[in-house]
C-alpha cells in the first residue's frame, strides 16, 4: 500500500469513497489531461490506490443512502398477502388456484392506491417464494400482467428485476444441466431463449448470462467444448479477456472444464490401451503434448496406470516421463504445488510423481 | 477562433463557442446541416452540400457521397476525369464549412476540432487530420463523437449522473458509458461498429424496392440507382412518422407502387438490429457495470430517429431513453464545447474531459509451445482498450532464435487473439546483440496522448539502447509529402463561388425533381427552371431573389404533395 496517494489527493488517510472522488475532482481541473498528462497520470494512480483502499474495506466506506424501509401494508393486504403465501406453499392442494383468485379479486370499491399496494406485494412475494411461479401464475391473470411489457417493467422496475432475476435463475440451471447432458438439443433451446422477447432487456440478458455462469460452474461434467458453443451463443468475452475478470465465475468454470477434460483423457486414454496397445501410443502422444498444463496430470493417471499397460506402450511413457521431467523446472511453483497436490490425492500416482522428481533433479544436475 | 466541426457520413455541421455557450453556424443556404456530398458544375469547379445532394440524382457521375466510409483507405471516387480519396472529398466538405463560418463570423478561421467516431481506428483518425490540413484547417484536437455529444448533455448539468451514449450516425454506430461528477466527465467505456449506420437501413429498403419493382439491382444504370436510393431513403423516413406508407416509381413509362410497412421494416432490418447489441453488451462489460447502473440513455445520430431503434434501445435498458437535443446537433454542439476548453475559456474552467483508448494497442509475438513448437503471429496487448488516456505501459519481451541479430518489432491495433486480423500501425527495427534465444530482453513501452498519437519506445535491456518510433506513417494513410503534393494539386481546383450557392442549389433541386416527375408536372417544372434561368441572365440581384422565392415555393409545394 503505497501511502503517498493520500498525499497526492491532499486528504488525510482513509477518507471515503466520495471524499476521494471529490479530492480527484477539485485536483483535475489543475491537473488536465490535456496540459499536464505527467501530473495527471500520477493524480489518476494516486485516486485508484484510494479507491482500492477504501473499497477493500478499510476505514472509509462509501456513505450510501439509508435503503428506504419496506413500506407496510394495511392491515386488509398484508392478511391477504400472508394467506397467498400459505397457499403458495401447500403443494398440490385441489382448488389452490380458485381459492388465491378469490384472495386478489378486490371489491369494487377498492381504490387506485390500495390495488397497487397489493401488486407490488404480491410482486415482491413471487420473487422471494419458492413456488412464485404458482402466485405468478394466477397473479398475472388477475391483474394482466406481462413481464416483457415495457410499460410494466417501466412500471414495476424493481419488481420485474426480481421477477427476472428469479427466472433467469431457474433457466439458467435447466440450460447449463441440459446443455452438459445434451449439448446438441440445448444449444438451439438456448439461442432461442436469447433470441426471445424476454432477453432484448439488457438487465434480464446480464442476471440471465451471470446466473448462466454461476451454474455451469455449478454442473460437473462441462466440457471446454461444449462452453466454447455457450460462450459464443451467449456473447461471452473471447479467451483472451475471460481471464481479466470479465466473465463473471470465470475461475470456477476454468477449474470445471479442467477436470472435465482430464477425466475425458484419461477414459480416452485406458479405452485406447485397452484396445489397442500401439494405437495408445499415438493417442498419447496427441493427447498429452498438446495441451500445457494437463501432461503433469495425464502423466500422473498414466503412470498409475502402468501394470496394466503393454510393454511397448511402458516404454513410450518412459520417454515421455523424461520430457516432463525436463520441462518440469521451467513451471513455477505454484503449478507444481497445484499438481503435487493433486499427485498425493490418488494414492497410485504418489509413485509416479516422486519418479518424475527424481528424474528432473537427475537431468537438471 | 477555433471551430467545432461534424464531419459526418450524410450531414457535417460546424459549430462555435461564444458567450458561454455553443451555437451552430448556418450555411450559404441558412441551414445548419450541411449534407456530405461533392460534386462537380459544370465548369468543373467543386460543389458541396444540398447542391450536391441533389445532383446525385442527376449527375451520379460527377458527384459523391458516404465518403466518410472509405476514410483510410485507398478507395478512390471518380468525379469528372479525376480520383479523389475520401480525405480530399472530406477536405472539400471541411473548406465549405470553413467558408460558412469566415462568412458568418467575418474574421478568417484557421483552427478546428473535428469529431470522428469513438471507434474509428488510428488509420482513419490520421485520415480526418489530413482532410483537416488540405482543407487549410489546423486540427487542434480529435474528439470522439459520443464523448461530444455527451458534452453537449453534460454542459449544465451539476449533479452526479452516469449515462449512455447510443451514437447511430448516418455511417458509423458508437456506443459510450460517461460519469459526470462535479464537472469531471470521465469516458468509461467505448465500443462501437465502423460500418453501420442509417444508411444501412436505407439500403435494406433499397434491395427491397429493386426486388419489389422487379429491377436488376440497378447496379447497372448510375441514374435509376440514385433515384431508387433517394425513394428508399425518403421512403425509410416517411417511415418513422407513419406506420405505412407508399412509395411510387416510374419507370419506362409504367407507374409502379410499393408499400412499406413499419413491421416490414422490421422484420427486414432485424439483422442490423441485432449488431446494435453487441456493443452495448460490450461497453457495459468493460465499465463493469450493470444495465440498472445508468442514470440515462441518451440518443444520438439522425438515425435514432427511426422508431424501430428506438423501440430497441427502450426495450434494451427497459425505460424510456433521453432525446433532449436534437439528435443531428448535439454532436457539432459537443464540439464546440471542446473548442472552447482547447481555447481555454473562462466559462468551462471548471470542466474537464477524460476519455479513453478505445481499442487495444500492442505487438506481435511468438508463443511458445509444448513440445517445443512456436505459434507466430500472437497478439500482446500493452494498451488494454478503455484504458484511460493518456497512458504509459510497458512489457518486456525476449528473442526467440539463437544468435539473432535483430528484432523487428510491429506494432498493431484491434483486439483478436491473431495479429493478422488486427490493424498494423507501424513497425520498429532494431539491432541486437547476437545471444542465444531468450538472453536478449526488450522493454516495449506504449504512450497514448489525449489526441490520439501513440508513441513506442523500445528499451535493449542488454545494451541500454533506446529506440523510438512516433506512430504517424502506416500503410494507407499518406505521407507528408504526398500530402503536400496533394495539397498543390488541389490548388488549383476552384470551388463553386459561395455567394451563388443558393441559385445553384435551388437548380439542382429543380432539375432532380424535373428527372423524377412525369407529365405535366414535369413541364411545369421545366418551364419554370426556364423562367428562373431568364431571371439569373438580367444579374439584378432583387429580380433574381424574388424568382428564387418563387420557384422554391413551387418546389416545396410538389415535394410536400407527392413525396
Amino acid at each position: 500500500m503505497d501511502e503517498r496517494c493520500w498525499h497526492q489527493l491532499e486528504l488525510a488517510p482513509g477518507a471515503s469513497e466520495r471524499e476521494i472522488r471529490r479530492a480527484y475532482a477539485r485536483l483535475v481541473k489543475t491537473n488536465r489531461p490535456d496540459r499536464d498528462p505527467e501530473g495527471f497520470q500520477t493524480l489518476r494512480r494516486a485516486l485508484e490506490q484510494a479507491l482500492a483502499w477504501s473499497g477493500s474495506g478499510g476505514a472509509g466506506v462509501p456513505d450510501e443512502a439509508p435503503k428506504a424501509a419496506e413500506r407496510g401494508l394495511p392491515d386488509a393486504l398484508a392478511v391477504r398477502l400472508h394467506f397467498i403465501d400459505e397457499l403458495a406453499t401447500q403443494n398440490n392442494r385441489e382448488g389452490l388456484q380458485g381459492e388465491m383468485m378469490q384472495l386478489l379479486s378486490l371489491p369494487e370499491s377498492t381504490g387506485g392506491a390500495a390495488r397497487l399496494q397489493l401488486e407490488s406485494g404480491l410482486l415482491a412475494l413471487i420473487g422471494r417464494h419458492p413456488r412464485g411461479m404458482v402466485i405468478w401464475d394466477v397473479a398475472q391473470h388477475a391483474f394482466g400482467w406481462n413481464p416483457e411489457d415495457p410499460v410494466f417493467i417501466a412500471a414495476w422496475p424493481q419488481v420485474a428485476e426480481r421477477w427476472q432475476v428469479w427466472r433467469c435463475y431457474v433457466l439458467a440451471w435447466q440450460f447449463a444441466q441440459l446443455g452438459v447432458d445434451q449439448p446438441e438439443s440445448a444449444l438451439p433451446l438456448l439461442e432461442q431463449w436469447l433470441g426471445s422477447e424476454a432477453m432484448v432487456s439488457l438487465e434480464g440478458r446480464q442476471l440471465f448470462a451471470e446466473s448462466l455462469a454461476y451454474a455451469l460452474s455449478q454442473t460437473p461434467g462441462l466440457g471446454a467444448r461444449t462452453f466454447e458453443r455457450i460462450a459464443r451463443a451467449i456473447g461471452w468475452p473471447d479467451e483472451r479477456e475471460r481471464t481479466a475478470m470479465k466473465l463473471p465465475f470465470w475461475h470456477e468454470i476454468q477449474s470445471r472444464i479442467l477436470e472435465t477434460e482430464e477425466l475425458a483423457l484419461w477414459n480416452a486414454i485406458l479405452r485406447q490401451a485397452m484396445q489397442s496397445p500401439v494405437n495408445a501410443k499415438q493417442v498419447l502422444h496427441r493427447r498429452i503434448v498438446r495441451a500445457t498444463l494437463m501432461p503433469f496430470g495425464a502423466m500422473l493417471w498414466v503412470s498409475a496406470l502402468r501394470p496394466g499397460l503393454t510393454r511397448q506402450v511402458r516404454a513410450y511413457l518412459d520417454q515421455l516421463e523424461l520430457h516432463f521431467a525436463a520441462v518440469l523446472g521451467r513451471f513455477d511453483p505454484e503449478t507444481l504445488r497445484f499438481w503435487r497436490e493433486r499427485a498425493w490425492q490418488v494414492p497410485t500416482a504418489r509413485g509416479a510423481w516422486g519418479r518424475l522428481v527424481r528424474k528432473w533433479k537427475h537431468t537438471a544436475s | 477562433m477555433i471551430i467545432g466541426i461534424d464531419l459526418g457520413t450524410t450531414n457535417s455541421l460546424a459549430a462555435i463557442w461564444r458567450d458561454g455557450q455553443p451555437l451552430l453556424i448556418p450555411n450559404a443556404l441558412g441551414q445548419v446541416l450541411t449534407p456530405s456530398a461533392v460534386g462537380l458544375d459544370e465548369d468543373g469547379h467543386i460543389l458541396v452540400g444540398q447542391a450536391a445532394q441533389d445532383r446525385l440524382v442527376t449527375h451520379p457521375l460527377q458527384t459523391a457521397a458516404h465518403f466518410k466510409r472509405y476514410m483510410g483507405s485507398d478507395h478512390q471516387q471518380r468525379l469528372g476525369h479525376r480520383l479523389f480519396r475520401a480525405e480530399e472529398l472530406s477536405a472539400f466538405v471541411l473548406k465549405s464549412l470553413k467558408a460558412d463560418a469566415e462568412a458568418w463570423l467575418g474574421e478568417p478561421v484557421r483552427e478546428a476540432v473535428i469529431t470522428v467516431p469513438a471507434y474509428f481506428n488510428d488509420i482513419q483518425r490520421k485520415a480526418t487530420r489530413i482532410a483537416g490540413e488540405l482543407a487549410g484547417l489546423n486540427v487542434e484536437r480529435l474528439v470522439n463523437e459520443p464523448t461530444a455529444a455527451a458534452m453537449a448533455y453534460g454542459l449544465h448539468q451539476h449533479s452526479e449522473s452516469r449515462f449512455l451514449v447510443f451514437d447511430l450516425g448516418g455511417g458509423t454506430f458508437d456506443v459510450s458509458i460517461l460519469d459526470l461528477f462535479e464537472g469531471v466527465m470521465e469516458v468509461r467505456a467505448s465500443a462501437g461498429d465502423n460500418l453501420l449506420g442509417g444508411e444501412d437501413f436505407t439500403e435494406v429498403v433499397f434491395h427491397h424496392l429493386c426486388a419489389q419493382l422487379a429491377l436488376p439491382a440497378a447496379g447497372s444504370d448510375p441514374v435509376l440507382k440514385a433515384q431508387l436510393q433517394r425513394l428508399a431513403e425518403s421512403g425509410k423516413r416517411r417511415l418513422s412518422e407513419q406506420g405505412e406508407v407508399d412509395v411510387d416509381f416510374s419507370w419506362n413509362g409504367q407507374d409502379r407502387c410499393v408499400t412499406l410497412t413499419q413491421r416490414w421494416l422490421e422484420e427486414g432490418c432485424a439483422p442490423l438490429l441485432a449488431r446494435l447489441r453487441q456493443p452495448v453488451e460490450r461497453a457495459l462489460r468493460d465499465a463493469r457495470l450493470p444495465a440498472h447502473g445508468l442514470d440515462q440513455i441518451v440518443l444520438v445520430g439522425g438515425a435514432t430517429r427511426m422508431p424501430l431503434v428506438r423501440k430497441l434501445v427502450t426495450r434494451m435498458f427497459g425505460r424510456f431513453p433521453v432525446c433532449r437535443i436534437n439528435p443531428d446537433e448535439a454532436v457539432a454542439l459537443g464540439a464546440a464545447v471542446q473548442a472552447g476548453l482547447k481555447a481555454r475559456d473562462a466559462a468551462l474552467e471548471e470542466m474537464v474531459l477524460t476519455d479513453v483508448a478505445p481499442y487495444s494497442m500492442g505487438i506481435e509475438i511468438s508463443n511458445r509451445m509444448a513440445g517445443g513448437r512456436r505459434e507466430r503471429g500472437v497478439f500482446l496487448p500493452i494498451i488494454e482498450r478503455n484504458t484511460l488516456v493518456p497512458v504509459s505501459r510497458c512489457e518486456q519481451v525476449q528473442t526467440i532464435t539463437d544468435l539473432q541479430e535483430q528484432v523487428d518489432l510491429r506494432i498493431y491495433q484491434g483486439e483478436a487473439r491473431k495479429v493478422t486480423d488486427n490493424v498494423c500501425l507501424g513497425e520498429l527495427n532494431i539491432p541486437v546483440p547476437p545471444l542465444p534465444a531468450g538472453q536478449v530482453s526488450l522493454e516495449v513501452r506504449f504512450s497514448y496522448t489525449v489526441d490520439g498519437i501513440l508513441e513506442a519506445e523500445c528499451l535493449v535491456l542488454n545494451t541500454g539502447e533506446i529506440q523510438r518510433l512516433v506512430i504517424e506513417k502506416c500503410p494507407g494513410s499518406l505521407s507528408p509529402d504526398e500530402v503536400a503534393a496533394r495539397l498543390a494539386a488541389l490548388d488549383d481546383i476552384k470551388m463553386h463561388p459561395r455567394d451563388r450557392m443558393e441559385n445553384t442549389a435551388l437548380r439542382a433541386r429543380a432539375n432532380r425533381l424535373y428527372e423524377q416527375t412525369r407529365g405535366d408536372l414535369r413541364q411545369l417544372i421545366g418551364q419554370q427552371i426556364g423562367v428562373f434561368e431568364c431571371e439569373l441572365e438580367t444579374q439584378d440581384p432583387e429580380r433574381i431573389r424574388e424568382a428564387r422565392l418563387a420557384l422554391g415555393k413551387l418546389l416545396d409545394d410538389i415535394e410536400g404533395s407527392v413525396w
